[in-house]
C-alpha cells in the first residue's frame, strides 16, 4: 500500500498546499512561528551586532578625541609653519640695527619677496 | 624721513633692497606712495611712522605700526577655538578693507599684493583672539606701497 505524505508548506500564499487559497487572502496562524531549517544559516553567518548603546559611545568618544585635538593641532601648525618659514632664511638685515644705536632689535616677523620685516623699538 | 612716535614704543621696520625685477626705482617708488597714501592718517591702512634709506648703503627700510594678527592668522584661529566669525563680523572685516582699498585707488595708486597676510587687525594682539573680538577692531591694509 502506498503511504500518502501531504505536500510540505513553506508558508508562501503561493505554497502549492493550498490550492483554493487566493494569493491577496491574508494568512492567519495562530501557532508559534519557527524558523525552518534553511533560514538559521544566513542568519547564523551574520556578525553578531553590537549594542545600539555601546556603538553610540565608542563614536562619540572618537569625535571627541578629533575634536579635542583639532584647535591645539591647527593654532600650532600655524605657528609652526610661520616660524619654519621665518626660519628657513637667514636674518639677511640683521646687520642694519648693529649700527644703530638708537633702534633695538626685538626679532624679525616677516619674509616677503623683496626684503624682511622686524620688530624692533627705540632705546 | 625719522619716525615721530613716543620712545620706547614696539613698531615694525621694514627693510628692502634692489633684488633683480625690484629695482631701486621700485623702492623709491613705494616710498613716494607710502608717503603720499599715509599722509592724514587714513584709518584702514597701517600707520607708518617713518621711511628713509639707510647710511652709506642703497638699503632702504619703512617703520610702520605693529600688528601682530593678520587675516590668515585671524580666520584660522578663529576655526581653532571652535568660535568662526559670524555674518556680521565678516561684513564689517570686508568693509573695513573695502574701505582701505577706496582709499588708495583715490589717490591714484594700486595695491598689487592684496591678500590675508597684509591684512591686520589693529590693536594686534594674539591675545585678541581668545579675550574678545569686538565690532570696534579695526582692520588695516599694509604694504600698500608695492
Amino acid at each position: 500500500m502506498e503511504e500518502h505524505t501531504p505536500p510540505v508548506s513553506d508558508g508562501s500564499p503561493f505554497s502549492q498546499s493550498n490550492p483554493t487559497k487566493r494569493p491577496h487572502q491574508p494568512e492567519v496562524s495562530f501557532g508559534k512561528i519557527e524558523s525552518t531549517p534553511a533560514f538559521d544559516p544566513a542568519v547564523k553567518s551574520l556578525p553578531p551586532l553590537s549594542p545600539i548603546d555601546e556603538i553610540d559611545r565608542t563614536g562619540l568618544i572618537e569625535a571627541n578625541n578629533k575634536e579635542l585635538q583639532r584647535p591645539s593641532a591647527v593654532a600650532v601648525e600655524v605657528r609652526a609653519e610661520t616660524i619654519k618659514k621665518f626660519d628657513s632664511r637667514s636674518n639677511e638685515f640683521e646687520w642694519t640695527f648693529k649700527g644703530d644705536p638708537e633702534i633695538m632689535h626685538v626679532k624679525k616677523i616677516g619674509h616677503g619677496g623683496f626684503g624682511e620685516v622686524h620688530m624692533v623699538c627705540f632705546e | 624721513m625719522r619716525r615721530t612716535s613716543n620712545a620706547e614704543e614696539l613698531f615694525a621696520r621694514k627693510l628692502m633692497k634692489p633684488f633683480r625685477e625690484f629695482t631701486q626705482v621700485d623702492i623709491q617708488n613705494e616710498l613716494r606712495a607710502v608717503t603720499k597714501l599715509c599722509r592724514g592718517n587714513p584709518r584702514h591702512l597701517v600707520g607708518v611712522h617713518g621711511q628713509g634709506q639707510l647710511q652709506d648703503s642703497p638699503y632702504y627700510f619703512i617703520d610702520m605700526e605693529l600688528c601682530d594678527i593678520n587675516l590668515e592668522e585671524y580666520i584660522y584661529g578663529r576655526q581653532a577655538l571652535h568660535d568662526p566669525c559670524d555674518t556680521r563680523k565678516i561684513w564689517s572685516i570686508m568693509a573695513q578693507i573695502s574701505d582701505g582699498l577706496t582709499f588708495i585707488h583715490n589717490h591714484n595708486e594700486v595695491h598689487r599684493d592684496l591678500n590675508p597676510t597684509n591684512s591686520f587687525i589693529f590693536p594686534g594682539s594674539f591675545l585678541i583672539l581668545v579675550l574678545y573680538s569686538s565690532e570696534q577692531d579695526a582692520w588695516k591694509i599694509a604694504d600698500f606701497g608695492c
